[in-house]
């Protein structure tokens, strides 16, 4: 009981000022005094509430998305299109725009998810998927393969890029391994590996005739151009099937959330369980880039900004995945309509945006570990 | 103790073979007869003017530019109290580099000495923000902290590089050129300009030598002993930033060696500052300078930057080092 | 520190060293790979028929592909091509051209299309092909800017409504897509595919015997201009920033030497397309004539350090005066009939000055 109301306490402590904002939802003393029951049930509605409204922008952003772009199309028409599968847009709607929609927000899905899932590990909100050396390990699998001819063609990307980011998550894993996993030797040791990969693909970019350099690079900023259903599809599959996965993670993640000593008191097998929620997260993450290329920073600031709306101790999955796939979506309709008609990579976009927030997350001493 | 007294001659042999090295190896094959008779002679060959004109100069860029970057890692550890600390992973490099693409893509800058100024005002400005980011609130500059503002920074620039580029596409070819530190390729007189700022960036590291001992002690103590820690840090972080952004606009961005070299250096001398500064300059000059010799190997006839080859080799060593027991992560 | 704590340290060093040691010897041998087929950057880069040695561009069509009609003008015709069968119902009127190259190969076959995509460093229409058909300026002017080679706007390239898309085999992924926007015919792309990429595009839009005889002409012409020359080694140079590259007989440039009997240095008688020299071995580039190009502004990268410097003064070609700045955009860069007809001429009047 106690330890469910630890992890606020630094929050209350670093953020006096918002103190009184909080305590209108959660009124002081509920948390302690309360039996859990009572507790989970209000988390539980704060948390759905999140959930919808999160669900809603999903819907407005994804409305959005296809109604918007070189011929704005009017929500009427896209539903009509969407409905009878034929009419002037059939072509915009169905074939260009929804699936594309539809793979954003899934990648959104699964990157929220993995951020939410590392973080917990690492008990550090600064650590993604991509701190810890996925999307470089992808990129450099990708560069590597595509230099010494394993794979012909960029569309068989995607199988690699998974391989590569599990195997550069894994190398960091283990380097980082000592008597146990210290969460912040792991983010160090995830920064200076992902250092030495992106060394490795500057070196091979160096070799390539320009042409295919510019498309490897373009694949490496990450872009949903002229994607859709095929990578859509193993994606959608890879998140059915983690599902009971991902249930029993909502409930392991709890008690993770406290310190080593405390979770183990509590009878968890703590590093068994980080080690198993890490594979899951870091296969999702390796899933997401392997159908967009890797994508900075929704993996870190989805969880974090669905902690902050839920207010929950720990990283809410269901809301993280919603608000990772907001993100994505409005991302990438920005980065089709902002310079048009050129294609800005939408992983230089969530750069651009997630870099400064993640300063700012810093600034406000977010940092576990 | 006797590691300690060969300390000196040992980095010093180190130097010296090193630029051995780099005066005799390249892509083209050169007898080192040849490198000797064109060094003390001269002479109008090919071979005489690919070493004189071409090798040395990338060899003495690579001596000032490594020497700098050993110096300004060791003072930045120093300054921070912290073992992770490099212009590289805090985004000093970057934030330098970034400088300098600002003043190419608006055509202010052209040459060294238009180059130093904006480097020196990235460097600065990353430095500020990403030390007075991670510094904020609890804990302080933690080294977690700031790897990740530095790599928050270093993903930024280069999102919104990516986004500039995307829609005009002219200052590609420049960017490109800068991109990765590199030693091939500079104008040979750019050592003569970088001289001065590493003179002055090397006397402010220098005269703070004992400040910078004290502050390994704790602020208290030092301030105890009669040091100003404020000024200390700010002088000290200033001389840092000065050599970095030299270092950026002759080489462009090169990482790790300000991490990897003064751990070494420590090693080898006291924790002195006054024994230490100089041995890590040495070290960080032979470490960049066989950076370079290696890039030229590797994948000959292609060259691999200076840069790439000196993360490749710096990564190993801030894995051990974040391994280590003693390192508070 | 004790001797268990020494071995794990030397052990967690070791680890970390054999890894990048791994990569670094991973570095060295695919050199060697790309060297006996340039496989390196996928098939896109391929050259075909070229794997046994150094050769020219093929001439004519690969194998199985090209239209099923020979005659000029008849439609529906079926197009086999790099990714498939494509059927054209009618003769083609509005076309987007997505990949290098095809610019030049409509515009020299007297066709504008409707859109076409922007390389790096270039606006819609290179300067060389402006020049070259003044005529069409309006229509060039009015061609839908689709974005960049690399990733075109497919909504802005729908909007243009074409009745044929070509692109080539870098962009193949995006098959699927783009022919579902207009039947879509993808060619081989790359300089040393120039002559059976016209032919292809050339059956694409109903002009397979035009293009055939636009060859023709040309090689024709590059013969003549060639016999007329003093047997003389030509070298070809192409600057980018941070990179010198040579490029071989298995280029776009490369086959026009070869069309034209030009001898080539032997540092450029090598299988792949291009090979890297470095600043200190530039003399390796040497010959009785060179034409180097620089893309982008020669003095802000590495170009002007190596071409002010000793070494590049001491060659023998730029001492004579016979190392001649060239356009990066026709001689390196776009692979036409209209480009190769520029790179005739200016061989043929450089060398007989």
């Amino acid at each position: 009981m106690n330890g469910m109301a630890k992890p606020r306490e630094p929050d209350r402590m670093t953020r006096p000022g918002t103190g009184t904002g909080t305590g209108a939802f959660r009124p002081a003393g509920v948390t302690v005094l309360r039996p859990r029951p009572t507790i989970s049930l209000l988390l539980h509605r704060r948390s759905a509430a999140v959930a919808v409204t999160l669900l809603l922008l999903l819907g407005v952003a994804m409305t959005a998305a296809a109604c918007l772009g070189q011929t704005y199309i009017p929500p009427a028409e896209v539903w009509h299109t969407l409905r009878t599968g034929s009419g002037q847009y059939d072509l915009v709607v169905n074939e260009l725009r929804v699936p594309r929609i539809v793979l954003g927000a899934l990648v959104g899905v699964a990157l929220g998810l993995a951020g939410a899932l590392v973080q917990t590990v690492t008990r550090n909100p600064l650590a993604s998927p991509d701190v810890i050396g996925v999307g470089h390990g992808a990129a450099a699998a990708t560069v590597l393969a595509l230099s010494f001819g394993f794979v012909n063609s960029p569309s068989a990307m995607p199988a690699v890029s998974v391989v590569g980011g599990l195997a550069a998550a894994a190398l960091v894993y283990v380097l980082a391994w000592r008597h146990g996993m210290q969460p912040s030797r792991f983010v160090l040791t995830g920064v200076g590996i992902g250092v030495a990969l992106s060394a490795v693909v500057q070196l091979y970019l160096a070799d390539s005739e320009l042409e295919a350099a510019e498309q490897v690079k373009l694949w490496l900023t990450g872009s949903l151009n002229g994607r859709g259903w095929e990578q859509a599809g193993p994606l959608a599959v890879v998140l059915l099937l983690s599902l009971p996965a991902l249930v029993w993670a909502g409930r392991a993640v709890r008690p993770l959330g406290l310190d080593g000593d405390t979770a183990a008191s509590l009878g968890v097998r703590v590093d068994r369980t980080r080690l198993a929620l890490t594979v899951l997260g870091v296969v999702l993450a390796a899933t997401a880039t392997g159908a967009a290329g890797p994508i900075g920073f929704v993996a870190l600031t989805a969880p974090q900004l669905a902690r902050r709306l839920t207010r929950t101790p720990q990283l809410p999955l269901v809301c993280s995945a919603l608000a990772g796939a907001v993100i994505l979506v409005t991302a990438d309709l920005a980065a089709r309509t902002v310079l048009p008609p050129l294609e800005v990579p939408v992983g230089a976009l969530t750069s651009l945006v997630g870099g400064p927030y993640l300063l700012w997350l810093l600034g406000r001493n977010r940092v576990g570990g | 103790m006797s590691v300690k007294r060969l300390a000196w001659p040992a980095a010093t042999l180190a130097v010296a073979a090193a630029v051995l090295l780099s005066l005799a190896v390249g892509t083209r094959p050169v007898p080192l007869s040849e490198v000797l008779n064109a060094l003390l002679h001269g002479g109008s060959s090919p071979d005489a003017l690919v070493v004189r004109s071409l090798r040395l100069p990338r060899t003495e860029i690579g001596l000032t530019a490594g020497a700098a970057l050993g110096v300004a890692g060791a003072a930045l550890q120093a300054v921070t109290r912290n073992p992770l600390a490099d212009p590289g992973i805090l985004g000093l490099s970057q934030g330098a580099a970034a400088g300098v693409v600002l003043g190419i893509a608006t055509g202010l800058a052209n040459g060294f000495s238009g180059y130093v100024w904006y480097a020196f005002a990235g460097a600065v400005l990353a430095a500020c923000l990403v030390y007075g980011i991670a510094a904020r609130g609890r804990g302080g500059a933690s080294p977690v902290k700031l790897a990740l503002a530095g790599t928050a920074l270093s993903a930024m620039t280069a999102g919104g590089t990516t986004v500039v580029l995307t829609s005009s596409s002219a200052a590609l070819d420049q960017f490109r050129f800068w991109q990765v530190g590199s030693l091939s390729g500079r104008d040979a007189d750019t050592v003569v300009e970088m001289l001065p700022f590493l003179a002055a960036g090397a006397l402010l590291v220098l005269a703070c030598a004992r400040g910078l001992d004290a502050l390994a002690l704790g602020d208290e103590t030092a301030r105890a002993l009669g040091h100003r820690v404020g000024v200390v840090r700010v002088c000290a972080a200033l001389g840092a930033t000065l050599l970095v952004a030299s270092a950026v606009a002759a080489a462009g961005p090169i990482a790790f060696v300000g991490l990897a070299v003064p751990h070494l250096a420590r090693r080898l001398t006291s924790g002195r500052h006054r024994s230490l500064l100089p041995l890590s300059a040495l070290l960080g000059a032979a470490l960049l300078v066989g950076a370079d010799v290696a890039g030229r190997v590797v994948r000959a006839p292609a060259e691999v930057p200076a840069g790439v080859m000196t993360a490749l080799v710096g990564v190993p060593v801030l894995v051990v080092l974040v391994r280590r027991k003693g390192t508070a992560v | 520190m004790t001797v268990r704590a020494f071995k794990r340290k030397a052990v967690t060093a070791m680890a970390a060293v054999t890894v990048v040691g791994g990569l670094l010897a991973g570095c060295s041998s695919s050199t060697a790979d790309n060297d006996a087929e340039k496989t390196g950057d996928g098939s896109q880069n391929k050259v075909i028929g070229a794997s046994e040695g150094p050769s020219a561009a093929p001439s004519t069509l690969a194998t199985g592909m090209g239209a099923d009609t020979d005659t000029d003008g008849t439609f529906p015709r079926t197009v086999t091509h790099f990714e498939g069968k494509t059927t054209i119902k009618a003769k083609p009127t509005k076309i987007a051209v997505l990949s290098t190259g095809q610019l030049d190969d409509l515009l020299s076959l007297g066709t504008v299309p409707t859109a076409t995509t922007r390389a790096d460093n270039a606006g819609l229409v290179p300067d060389y092909l402006a020049d070259a058909f003044p005529a069409d300026k309006s229509k060039l002017d009015a061609m839908t800017d689709a974005g960049t080679r690399q990733a075109p706007n497919l909504e802005t390239l729908a909007a243009a409504k074409p009745d044929l898309i070509l692109a080539n085999d870098s962009l193949g992924d995006l098959y699927p897509k783009l022919s579902k926007i207009a039947p879509t015919v993808i060619t081989a792309g790359n300089g040393i595919n120039w002559k059976r990429d016209l032919l292809l595009v050339g059956d694409a839009i109903g002009k397979g015997q035009q293009a055939q005889k636009l060859l023709d002409g040309i090689v024709e012409d590059a013969h003549e201009k060639g016999e007329a020359l003093s047997k003389t080694s030509v070298s070809m140079l192409r600057f980018t920033p941070g990179r010198t590259r040579m490029f071989g007989v298995s280029s776009f440039t490369g086959s026009i030497a070869v069309d034209m009997g030009l001898d080539r240095p032997k540092s450029q008688q090598f299988k792949a397309i291009s090979e890297d020299i470095g600043a200190e071995s530039i003399d390796k580039a040497d010959g009785d004539w060179i034409f180097y190009s620089v893309q982008g502004d020669a003095d802000k990268t590495d170009a002007a350090s190596v071409l002010a410097g000793p070494l590049w003064k001491s060659m023998s070609a730029v001492k004579s005066g016979h190392a001649v700045k060239v356009d990066d955009d026709p001689w390196y860069l776009n692979a036409g009939p209209t480009a190769a007809r520029l790179v005739v001429l200016q061989l043929a009047e450089d060398i007989s000055k």
